[in-house]
This record gives C-alpha cells, structure tokens and sequence, in this order.
C-alpha cells in the first residue's frame, strides 16, 4: 500500500517535472521612425484576425515584421485592409470593423474606433474630416444593399455623419474637392461633393470598380474586376469633367484587383487572376503605358507582360525608383513574403513578411 | 483520520498537477470476438478502440463530448470559444478527418465534412468510445485520424421505472438542467427518454491581449443556449430478435464570439439537427443479420439570413457468421444526400452506396488477423478502395499479467465536401478525394494484483495526399487538393487503480507526440515544407486522478497542450497551455431515491489561454448541482 503510494507519487512528480515549461517574454524593440521606405499591409487570415505591418527600411534593406504590435505592445489583430496617410497621422482599417489611427512618423497609436462598422474598407482624409468606406451588413442573400461613407472629425475621432453610396465601395479618393468611391458591387463610380457630401454625379463603368490610381494629370483610373474574374477592365475618368476618357477591355486578362501607378504617373501596373488546367494560380503583372497628349491620354497602350508568379496577392510601385513590390500571400497558410522587381523585371530580392500581405504604402518623408 | 489522508493525498495531486501535465485514459481492450459492441470493434482485431467509462461520463454530464474526450486521451480540440465551434484533431490530422458515429451512422455535416464538438453534449450519450487511427475500411469516408463512437444503450437490468433530474447553476450566467426516465412496462419493451437544456451567458471577464494595456473585459456576444430531447425504444421481439428506434433532437442558439479586437461583433447562429435511427437484428442459425434505416436532418441558420440545411437517407444491410476460427461479415450500405444552401445554384443531390467485408481469423492461439475493406461509389465520385488489415498477439506473461502485441495497415480516403464541391464561388466539383496510407503498432502491459495497472505505446505513421485546402483565388476563396502530409507520432497511455480500504483510486495519465509535416509543395518559394502543420500541437498530455467511496468521489484532471503554430511556416505560434478542473459529489441517500451534490470547477489556475488565435476563453468557472436518482 504504502509502496504504491511512494511509486504513485514519484511517477506523477517525474511527469510533473518532465512537462513543466517556461514562458520567454518577446524581446523589446526600440521604436524607430518610419520615413524612408514601404509599410507592407499584411491582411491576416479571416477566422484568426491576425493581420499585421512590416516596414521595409529603404536606407538599411532591412525588414521589420509586427511593427504595430512592437510599437503599441499590442497586437494589430484584425484584417488589415487598408492604410492611408493624411496629414500627421495614418489610418488602417480592419474589414473586421475597426479604424486605428496612429502617428505617421513612429506608428504610436492615438485611436482606435471599434463600433459603428460593418465592413469598413478604404480611407480618404480632407482637411480636418475623414472618410471611410463601409460595405454595410449582409442581407439574406449575400448583398450589401445599405453601403456607406462614414465621415469623422479627425480632430475628435467623432463620427460626424453617414451617407449612402451604391454597393460595396472600396477605394475613395478626394480629387478637385470631390469624393470618388468606387462601388466594386455595381458599375458605378459615385461622386461627392466634399462641402456637402451631396450626390454630384454617377459614372458608368465597367462592371466591379475596385481600386483608384491617380495618373500624373490627376487623371483617376480605375480597375474594374468584372463580375468573379471573368470580365474585367481599365477605365479612365477625367476628374475634370467627370467623364469616362478611356475604356480599356481586359477581359482577356483577369485584373484580379491589384493596381500600382509609377513615379512618373504614366505607367499602370495591375495583377491577373487565372488558373492552369490543375487549377493552380497563374498571377501576371501587367504594364500599360499611357501615352499623353496635353493632359488626357490620346491613348493607352496594350498591356505589357511584367512578370508571373502564383500565389500573389498586391503588387506596389516605389514612386522614386519605380522598383516592383510583389506581395506572396502563400496561400494564406503560412506568413507571406515580397519580391522585388526592378522595371525590367529582373528579381532583386525578397523578404519575409507577416501572413497575407495585400498591399504597400510607401513613405518618404 | 482516512479522510485526513485522503485529504493530504489530494491536495498532493493538486499541486502535482498544477507543475505537471500529463494523464489518463485506460485502453479497454477488445474481448475477443464475441459479439458485444459493434461490428466496428469485433472486426477491429489490432485496432486501438479505448471505452470511456460510464462513471466518468455521468460525471461530465454538464460538459460537452470535446471537454469529455480531451480528459480522457491525447485528442486536440480547437475552439473558437467556450461553447463556440469546436473542431477534433486524431493523431495530428485536420477537422474533417475524423469520422463521428452516432449509432453506426456518420453524423458529420455533409456540407462542411465535420462535427462541431459543441452541438453534442455529453449527456445525449450512453457510451462514448475513441477509435485511435484511420479506418475507412470501417467507416468510410472522413477516418484518416480515427473515429468517435457514440451510442445509445439499453438498460435492461431494472424495475419498472428509473430516472434522474439535475439542475446546476454557475459562474457567468451559466445554468443547465438534464433528466432521463426509463420506463419498462414489459419485460421486453422499454423506452427512454432524455433531455437537457443548457443556457451559458458566456460573460467572462479575459485579459484583451489586442487591446492597450492589455484591460481585463468582458466577453460580449458569446451566448449560448442549447436544448434538446432524446428518445430511444427497444423491443426484443424474440429470444434472438431485437428492434430498436432511436432519435435526437438537437436545438442551439448561438451568438458568435467575435476576435478579441473586434468587441462590436453580433453574429449569430443557429443550429437545429433531428437524427433517427432504425435497426433491427436477428441470430439464426445461419448466422447473424441486421438491418438499419437511418434518417438525418441539418439546419444551420447564419445570422438570420443564410440557410444551409441538409436530409439524409440512410439503409444498411449487414451479415456476420462465425465458422470454426473465422468470423465474416459482408454488407451493404446507401445514403442519399440532399443539400439545400444559399450559396450552392441549385439543391444538390448525392447518392453513396458502399460494400464492405470484415474477417477474422483467430485459428493461430493467441494471434487474431482481421482483414476489413469497403468501397464507395458515389456520385461524380470514384473513392479508392480501402483496405485494412490487422493483427493481435497476445502474450501471457503470469497468471496476472498479459502483453499485447497490436498492429495495423490500411488504404484510406477522404472525398471532398459539398461545400468543397459547390460553394459559389469557388467550389470545384472536379476535385479528387484525398488519400492516405497508414500503419501503426501498439504494445500493451496489463497487470491485475490487487491493483490493476496497465501502460500502452502505440507509434504510428501516415502520408495523406491530395490534402484538400481553401486558398485565395482572386476575389473568393478556392478548394484545391493542394498538399500532402506526413506523420508520425507515439501515445502513451497508462493507467493505475488500486483500492484503499473501501475506496477506489485511480490514475490515468497520457502523452503523444505527433509531428504532422507538411510535404513536398511543388512551390519552390513554398515557406511550408517540412513543417508542423498549423494548430497541431507537438506535444499533449493529460493526467487524471479519482477517488470514489460510497458516499464521496473527487477528481482532478490535468491537461496539458503544447505550443502550436498558427502559420504553416511556423513562425507564428500560439502558446501552449496547462488546465486544471477538479469535481466533488456527495451522494445522500433518502429512503430508496439517492440525491447528490455535484460540484464542478474549471480552469482552476485561472490560466488565460486561446485555443484559437485571439479568441477569449474563460477563465476560472464553476457549476455547482443537485441530481435527483428516483426508481420503483
């Protein structure tokens, strides 16, 4: 009895010993400032929320993963859709329905606002107010038929007011005083007054308007993804005259929504979407160049393979060197990385980054 | 003075197991091929199928089956939440690799492939058994880490009426409430009838670690309210006859607890399942014949606006005869799925018919061989056949003590998922199934003196292929048998009873280690190859310790999960971590009836701990209850 005992006890006090682990605590950082190079927005998968920041230093080559978890000692945690700079201070949004606002120069964190969005995407700043696009809450059939732009005092972080726009907007852009959004559930381009959020206009495009790039006339192009990827196309809108300048059909080319413009403003890059007969990804950059005759383009030259790969998800352009940034999602599976391109298409190296990155904001101040 | 030493042995459990991890589980070995249980275990000669004992299972009666598995074996659960979805992992594999068994039919959602482990409470179950391995050669489809049993059983060996009613009340908003009557008006009739109702506020207070200074919250949007009713009737209709009909009626009202950073959430969901089963066998003397008829139904309500429901039929014929030293048994079954989702374009229709066979040869003394096969046919579908075959040796070592020598080979498959399929966008109907190949071998020592102890280490190994994965796909995710796996592993599993005075004592302890490496990729700039897969913790272990007299009984269960990882580079890991729950009742008899005051406490350390990336779990809970034992 006794005996079972004493081997009962050093039985359970050997497991206890052999199963006993320490913690280590994440080493510290020193903040560093973040003024010369590209912050990487990776995503993070859906389910776990466990999008991030890396910031690719362009005077040291040297990648920093995590920055917004080593700067606020918290974690990103969220979907990072988005990042856009507006006077001092930058602006991420989390699909998941959270805007976090922080300082532009180290990241240090001022606010963040995690009630009142659905499924917030893009972020444009005017003056003291900011807005953001929202997809709305899902209906019984999988639309989003009560889409808005929410409009904040940047000063206050207060919101100041909604207003309805057409389906799924994605990107907003503020040109000449008015607000494009581009409606990516419809073939809209909807456009505000920014005085007084007034409807001024409803352009017609292509079907899917997804992202804006702004060509050197301030000229806003936008990619269209089609219904799925099936369709798909490059329209060009004079943020003159609100027109559509330029229909370009890339229905032969699958954008899957990724779009860069060179330092020049003249020179579009977007990303195909297709498959192999094994159904592995095909990703395609493409380079189209516009060709300009006073301050619209007389025309728009036929896309230009780039390079290819699979498994990529953004694509960036640095506007001072025109270097190509590819961000790898890896499927999502593991952490991503970016590969860089020099214009000729050459690879110059790559890095490893946090998990899904989407996109890049570069950053010279 | 017993009590005092009891007492001081306890408390020494308790502090062992606060520094240590690692327990349990008692391998109930197959009594040879008599037929007791279902022919999954009779022809499973070879096989590891560990039997949770029944005590153990009234005792988790307020918890579900996931709480209940993962005391009692090196099975990982991942959860999104305390009472949220809640997906099983056997010997490193993914959610949809185990097949769940209720009553010999397979339960998993035809839509997703697996079971949420939190839709099935304890409760609903008579007899819980755990199949360690890949067996499609028994169950078909989905056991490439093995299967969970699950079972209704008749209590013949009563008066005329029996039953139970508890109430439990708890920390969070917490309070359930569960009976069960049996009622036998004739000596071959009887029926029982359960229910159970269980509501969780799930307002936990948690560190947010997502949020600045990292404040103590408190979880919103992560209630929970289940209920349901079980009604079973058996009639033996001769001497060598028996029919029985048993059905389950499941309801969940769930919200769905968001990530940390997003406090805002208010998802919800809503989960209804009706199953009923049929089955009726006979003993001739030309041997043995049974018959089941199965009908099951899915609805799954997504935050009020998105249904999925799905209806199967299901028939199975069986025939089984033992000639000399040999066992056969071949039958037929033939499932009809319907499936009904928002997201699929029209209502999709599937047809599974499957022939299988099972020997076993017991003519070479203490060696039995047993050779199982079974193969599908199934819409748009040509699953492999899968094979198994398996042997156990048995070695007298005493009068007291055995070993036993186990191995097993097998052919398995997995097909892909409606979902998989259908799903718009992105399903892929032209998927393969996935593939795998497996061997494991177990030895066992069992030793009964006036204690009984018993120790197993079974080391396994298998490959999947054409491992299917959701990836992104432009605008939408896509199915794509993309990767391949190879996995190798070892269990420990040892146990210990031994009586003091009038009392019982028992230990069980259980480790495992698996290494679940992701393969060749074909993608040279691939981050994954050669490394654990996500969620897939290297190390589990667990320990229990109980101790039961007439009157009392106390337990203490340790759990140990290792550091996981989220990203299949590995980079990211979540950390692993070590929960402590401990149970006390105490029965009062009154006259004939028996009342007991249960008590139960989780997560006793107050461990802050996720199982999934960035959602909460509570910290320490408590219920406390009444059950009421009536019978005449």
């Amino acid at each position: 009895m006794k005996k079972q005992s004493r081997f009962l006890l050093i039985f359970t006090t050997a497991l206890a010993v052999f199963f006993s682990c320490d913690n280590k605590d994440p080493e510290p950082m020193q903040i560093p400032e973040f003024n010369h190079g590209v912050f990487v927005l990776n995503e993070g998968n859906f389910t776990e929320g466990d999008g991030s920041l890396s910031f690719f230093d362009l005077d040291s080559l040297k990648v920093e993963n995590n920055i917004f978890e080593k700067v606020n000692e918290r974690p990103f945690a969220g979907v990072l859709q988005s990042m856009r700079f507006h006077d001092e201070h930058a602006y991420l949004v989390d699909q998941l329905g959270r805007l976090e606002v922080v300082r532009a120069q180290d990241l240090v964190s001022t606010f963040s606002i995690s009630s009142g969005f659905d499924i917030p995407r893009y972020f444009a700043g005017f003056q003291d107010r900011g807005y953001v696009t929202d997809w709305g809450p899902y209906d019984e059939n999988f639309a989003n038929n009560e889409s808005t732009i929410k409009v904040y005092d940047l000063a206050t972080m207060m919101p100041m007011t909604a207003f309805e726009t057409a389906s799924r907007p994605e990107d907003i852009r503020i040109v000449r005083n008015k607000i494009y959004v581009a409606n990516s559930g419809t073939n809209i381009v909807s456009v505000y007054d920014v005085m007084d959020n007034s409807l001024i206009d409803e352009l017609e495009v292509s079907m899917g308007p997804a992202r804006f790039i702004l060509d050197k006339n301030e000229n806003l192009w936008v990619i269209c993804t089609g219904a799925y990827i099936t369709t798909g196309a490059l329209n060009g809108i004079s943020t003159e005259s609100d027109s559509l300048i330029f229909d370009l059909d890339l229905a032969d080319y699958s954008p899957g929504g990724p779009v860069a413009v060179n330092g020049g403003g003249d020179i579009i890059y977007f990303m195909s979407e297709t498959y192999n007969p094994d159904f592995s990804t095909v990703n395609t950059v493409y380079r189209v160049e516009l060709i300009f005759n006073g301050f619209e383009p007389l025309r728009v030259e036929l896309p230009e393979e780039v390079v290819s790969g699979s498994n990529w998800y953004g694509i960036g352009i640095d506007p001072q060197s025109d270097v190509l940034y590819i961000a790898d999602a890896a499927g999502f599976q593991s952490n991503g990385s970016v590969l860089r391109y020099d214009p000729a298409g050459n690879l110059i190296d790559q890095f490893d980054v946090g998990r899904g990155p989407r996109d890049f904001v570069f950053r010279n101040e | 003075m017993r009590f005092g030493y009891l007492l001081i042995i306890l408390l020494c459990f308790i502090f062992i197991a606060v520094r240590a991890d690692d327990l349990e589980q008692d391998t109930i070995r197959l009594e040879g091929i008599t037929i007791t249980g279902s022919f999954f275990e009779r022809f499973s000669a070879g096989s590891q199928i560990h039997a949770v004992d029944s005590v153990k299972l009234l005792s988790f009666s307020t918890l579900n089956l996931n709480d209940l598995v993962r005391s009692e074996a090196p099975i990982h659960f991942k959860s999104y939440g305390n009472g949220m979805l809640t997906s099983v992992s056997f010997r490193g594999t993914g959610a949809g690799h185990t097949a769940v068994m209720w009553n010999g039919i397979n339960v998993n959602q035809p839509t997703v492939g697996q079971t949420d482990f939190s839709l099935f409470p304890v409760v609903a179950f008579d007899q819980v058994k755990l199949h360690f391995g890949a067996a499609s050669s028994r169950y078909g489809s989905e056991a490439l880490g093995g299967a969970v049993l699950l079972d209704s059983k008749p209590e013949w060996n009563m008066n005329k009426v029996q039953g139970n009613i508890s109430a439990y009340g708890g920390r969070y908003g917490h309070d359930l409430m569960m009976g069960k009557t049996a009622f036998k008006p004739w000596k071959n009739l009887l029926s029982t009838t359960k229910f159970y109702r269980n509501r969780n506020t799930n307002n936990f207070k948690y560190h947010n670690i997502t949020k600045p200074g990292k404040p103590i919250e408190q979880q919103e949007n992560a209630s929970v309210l289940q209920y349901g009713l079980i009604q079973d009737l058996y009639l033996i209709t001769s001497g060598s006859s028996q029919l029985s009909v048993k059905s389950w009626f499941n309801y969940s009202d769930r919200e769905i607890q968001p990530t940390m950073s997003n406090t805002d959430g208010n998802e919800s969901q809503k989960d209804k399942s009706f199953r009923i089963s049929a089955d009726y066998h006979v003993s001739t003397p030309i041997g043995f014949f049974d018959a089941k008829m199965g009908y099951l139904w899915d609805y799954l309500m997504y935050n009020q606006q998105s249904l999925i429901t799905t209806g199967q039929w299901i028939g199975q014929l069986g025939y089984e005869h033992d000639l000399a030293h040999w066992k056969f048994r071949v039958g037929v079954n033939y499932n009809h799925i319907g499936a009904v989702s928002d997201n699929y374009d029209n209502k999709q229709e599937e047809d599974r018919t499957g022939i299988y066979g099972g020997v076993v040869y017991s003519g070479l003394g203490n060696m039995n061989i047993s050779f199982n096969f079974k193969q599908q046919f199934i819409s748009g579908f040509e699953p492999p056949l899968a094979p198994s075959l398996g042997i156990q040796y048995e070695i007298p070592l005493s009068s007291n003590s055995r070993m036993i020598l186990d191995g097993q080979a097998s052919l398995n498959y997995r097909v892909p998922t409606l979902n998989d399929r259908f799903w718009q966008p992105g399903g892929r109907p032209d998927l393969k199934p996935e593939q795998s190949q497996n061997v494991e071998g177990t030895i066992s020592y069992d030793l009964k003196a006036d204690f009984h102890a018993r120790i197993s280490l079974t080391g396994f190994y298998y490959r999947v292929e054409d491992w299917i994965l959701w990836v992104p796909a432009g605008n939408f995710w896509a199915p794509d048998n993309v990767r391949q796996v190879n996995a190798s592993g070892l269990e420990i599993k040892s146990g210990l009873t031994f009586p003091i005075g009038k009392t019982d004592l028992d230990f069980n302890g259980f480790y495992s280690l698996t290494h679940s490496i992701i393969g060749d990729t074909g993608d040279e700039d691939d981050r994954s190859e050669g490394n654990q897969l996500p969620y897939t913790p290297v190390h589990l272990a667990g320990m229990n310790l109980t101790w039961t007299s007439n009157q009392w009984s106390a337990a203490v269960y340790g759990n140990m999960t290792g550091q996981a990882f989220v990203t299949t580079d590995n980079q990211t890991g979540l950390p692993g971590y070590f929960l402590v729950h401990l149970q006390g009742s105490r029965k009062f008899r009154i006259n004939r009836q028996l009342l007991a005051l249960d008590i139960r406490i989780d997560n006793l350390l107050d461990k802050d701990y996720q199982s999934v990336l960035y959602r909460a779990m509570p910290g320490r809970t408590y219920v406390i209850g009444l059950q009421f034992y009536f019978k005449k």
